[in-house]
């Protein structure tokens, strides 16, 4: 599955919370990024053709940005108000089938987004808009991935922030057990590489363990299922 | 915890322990999640199998 994410940050060289994103997607190879500001930037200005031709050969767009007054900073609309033209996405329906992820990186702590909270509305609410988007472009919408106050975490919390997030752009969806399983399995048989014989080994001693135990889960789960359709 | 998620955190630890890079270390942390994970996943269908089984309704 090949994933582009499109980046909307006015500084993102500057940004640590981007360059820790940055350095953690460098690890998948099939995935690609470019930074809306950076396209902007360019004397010619934006080539429309190229950008729509460019995101036909992905299967998950992802749009990342740091919330900006309750959306994203303005290259991201600029970008679709320019690329997404109504021939692109109704006519010819160019993005249909594909997946629509959102990452969002907040300053404030996300449990202050819900109803009671100092910000009143959830940021499924505020993001609605992208979710529109998506269903008009006949996208599959995923659910918005948050990171909230990066600056505040510590490296455990940073180790699961990374997992989460490359998941997020590369395991199948909905993420399940079984999608983590599989993309858990296929990362450790990448962690082989540059690695002593002893240690590819125990690698994979841990991958068929892993797989055991998951096809333990799994069997476990038909069984259980097979008795409550007995039932009821 | 059962034998083989005991045996699982301690070779996930020590190639995290090993390993330099930081995304390896969160890969082999991300493993090691799992496997608590698929263990307590089994442990609640074995304990609902064992209730299904042993239900009042079939005696």
């Amino acid at each position: 599955m090949k994933t582009l994410i499109l980046i909307s940050h006015p500084k993102f060289e500057d940004s640590s919370t981007q360059q820790f994103l940055k350095t953690s997607f460098y690890s998948l190879d099939d995935v690609k990024y470019q930074v809306i500001d950076e396209l902007y930037s360019e004397t010619d200005g934006i080539d429309l053709e190229k950008e729509q031709t460019a995101l036909k050969n992905f299967d998950r767009i992802v749009f990342q940005f740091p919330m900006y007054w309750y959306s994203s900073p303005a290259s991201l609309k600029q970008f679709m108000d320019d690329v997404f033209t109504r021939n692109y996405i109704v006519a010819n329906r160019s993005l249909k089938t594909k997946e629509l992820g959102i990452v969002v990186t907040l300053g404030d702590t996300e449990s202050d987004f819900q109803a009671g909270g100092a910000e009143q509305f959830t940021i499924s609410e505020l993001l609605r808009p992208f979710q529109a988007f998506a269903h008009k472009a006949g996208m599959q919408y995923l659910k918005p991935f948050v990171v909230n106050q990066f600056a505040y975490m510590d490296p455990d919390q940073k180790e699961k922030l990374l997992v989460d997030y490359l998941q997020y752009l590369s395991a199948d969806m909905p993420l399940s057990l079984a999608s983590r399983e599989k993309w858990l399995v296929e990362r450790l048989q990448a962690t082989k590489e540059s690695k002593t014989d002893d240690q590819q080994q125990a690698i994979d001693l841990v991958i068929n363990s892993i797989e055991d135990q998951q096809n333990n889960v799994e069997s476990l789960k038909e069984d259980v299922k097979m008795i409550r359709d007995q039932e009821e | 915890m059962n034998d083989t998620t005991e045996w699982l955190i301690k070779q996930l630890s020590e190639l995290k322990n090993e390993d330099q890079s930081f995304i390896n270390k969160s890969i082999y942390q991300g493993a090691i999640e799992l496997t608590k994970e698929q263990e307590k996943r089994a442990q609640q269908s074995q304990d609902e199998l064992d209730g299904r089984v042993w239900s009042p309704d079939k005696w």
